[in-house]
């Protein structure tokens, strides 16, 4: 008599304190670091974007967005903020340590670079020297953020050189709408190279974006049930629709109205679309990040249950 | 220069759970801190299935990627390869918690040694919980403290069947270095080539 075949429904992603060999999904760095990450890029994209061509209101924004908005994001999450200082001290193997390097680097020099602006014993030619060191920088808190997930070992879907490479496009993405944004705003003429750099990032990323689900896909099991997280269900939905759809599709179509007919509405419409959709991209990446199980999975009768997100 | 580790025999171990209270029980671990636990492995289709318990903890890696992330040197390796979270230190960031493979790790939350595990708390839990700072990151530390006394981890103490064997790894002549030897001993997530001082042998 042959015997009945039953398939186990057995959780492929186990939650805490479930006891089972399994992938378990990282549940510390959410929101805030999500924040801490958006306000980097954003900032330090827009403060090198803006220095490029000497557009000190952008500078300016971009300095208060990673001085003010990032520090403080980061501060809420430690859950020692005090000692938030002994993180400049191991530089030579943590990107988080560099950072914070490059972060104090940045706030700085581009306080300085800007300091002309306000007071004025600051000498012309030591404020663009401090620019160039500024901008720099800027390019280091820019990228950082990547190399951090770079060398999170612990979760397969981060480990990969196309994160600093995505961060890095995003922070330029959303320095170009944001730069383009305050010029509209501030009744400044918009920089036409930077209304095409802002379409070009825009292809680019979406090309990115496809790039790291695809790789992902073939690189490990752990990578690749973190791309079945972020284009499925309730985590799905933020990436596809808010991240993908509104952060680059209809970003895209807004920047083609705005350059076809010159709408300043739609330019600035074009950046609250690309912010909303920037955080959401890596909001979804830091949520997708799975722990792989220390013993390899016999994939049979298992299916994605046990996911509450 | 020794170089501590643990054998793990999952043909030994019936998944009775003595380490995880050992554990809790000598290091007064705070709730949800698991430094050593076991999970349950189930394979196979009925009615041909098998259970296999897999008890986990820090595995003291000799290229220890929660070592190298750590932007403040909190964490950090022992020269008898003992991997450390110095919680005087410890901002709290977590980068080790994301570059810890085996899920190792645990943050103590702010305000998590307030109540015990009971509500008020005991006496036991007012000393052990001293030795904690809540906002940072609590680890296994194979039991530093009674290994620099010349004792045994306590999860290989308190085993019923010898399951965990405690020993040298740099010795030749070890039980560890033995049964590595003669039972082909595997390192969890071996790929990732973070030479983990903890080895399973199973398959008798």
């Amino acid at each position: 008599m042959m015997a009945s075949q039953h398939s186990v429904a057995r959780p492929l992603l186990i939650g805490p304190n479930q006891f089972l060999i399994g992938y378990q999904a990282q549940r510390e760095w959410a929101w805030l670091i999500a924040c801490a990450f958006f306000f980097g890029k954003v900032g330090a994209g827009t403060f090198l974007l803006s220095y490029l061509i000497g557009f000190k209101l952008g500078a300016l924004v971009g300095l208060l967005a990673v001085g003010v908005l990032k520090t403080t994001a980061h501060l809420l999450f430690l859950g020692r903020p005090a000692r938030f200082l002994y993180a400049l001290r191991c530089w030579r193997t943590s990107w988080i340590s560099r950072g914070i390097h490059g972060i104090g680097i940045f706030l700085v020099f581009g306080a300085l670079y800007l300091s002309p602006e306000v007071v004025s014993f600051v000498p012309d030619g030591l404020a663009r020297a401090c620019g160039v060191v500024a901008a720099l920088a800027a390019v280091l808190v820019m990228v950082y953020d990547g190399f951090v997930m770079k060398a999170s070992k612990g979760i397969p879907f981060w480990d990969s050189y196309l994160m600093p490479v995505l961060v890095l496009c995003y922070a330029l993405l959303g320095g170009t709408t944001v730069t383009l944004a305050l010029q509209v705003i501030s009744g400044e003429a918009t920089e036409s190279s930077l209304e095409w750099l802002q379409v070009a990032m825009l292809v680019l990323n979406l090309v990115l974006i496809g790039v790291v689900v695809f790789s992902a896909r073939v690189r490990s099991a752990a990578a690749q049930l973190a791309t079945a997280l972020l284009t499925r269900g309730p985590l799905g939905a933020v990436f596809l629709v808010i991240a993908v759809g509104v952060g680059i599709v209809a970003t895209g179509a807004l920047v083609t109205v705005s350059l076809a007919s010159g709408s300043h509405t739609a330019l600035v419409a074009g950046a609250m679309t690309d912010l909303v959709g920037h955080f959401f991209v890596f909001f979804s990446v830091l949520r997708a990040g799975l722990h792989p199980p220390i013993r390899p999975l016999a994939l049979t009768g298992m299916r994605l249950v046990g996911a509450a997100r | 220069m020794t170089r501590w580790g643990m054998v793990i025999d999952l043909d030994r171990c019936v998944g009775c759970n003595a380490c995880t209270v050992a554990c809790k029980i000598e290091n007064g671990t705070p709730p949800d801190h698991y430094w050593a636990r076991v999970y349950t492995e189930e394979t196979g289709t009925f009615p041909e299935t098998k259970t296999t318990y897999v008890p986990a903890l820090c595995n003291h890696c000799a290229d220890a990627p929660c070592v190298t992330v750590c932007p403040t040197g909190a964490s950090h390796t022992r020269e008898d390869g003992i991997v450390l979270v110095n919680d005087k230190i410890c901002i709290g960031c977590r980068a080790c918690m994301m570059a810890c493979p085996y899920s190792n790790r645990f943050f103590l939350r702010n305000g998590a040694l307030e109540t015990g595990y009971h509500g008020e708390r005991t006496d036991y839990e007012d000393y052990k919980w001293s030795l904690f700072t809540e906002g940072t990151v609590t680890k296994c530390t194979f039991c530093a403290h009674r290994v620099d006394d010349g004792l045994l981890p306590a999860c290989v103490v308190t085993c019923p069947t010898e399951a965990r064997v405690f020993g040298d790894l740099e010795d030749e002549d070890s039980d560890v270095s033995v049964l590595i030897r003669e039972r082909g001993g595997t390192q969890p997530l071996s790929e990732l080539g973070t030479n983990p001082s903890v080895y399973y042998v199973e398959g008798r």
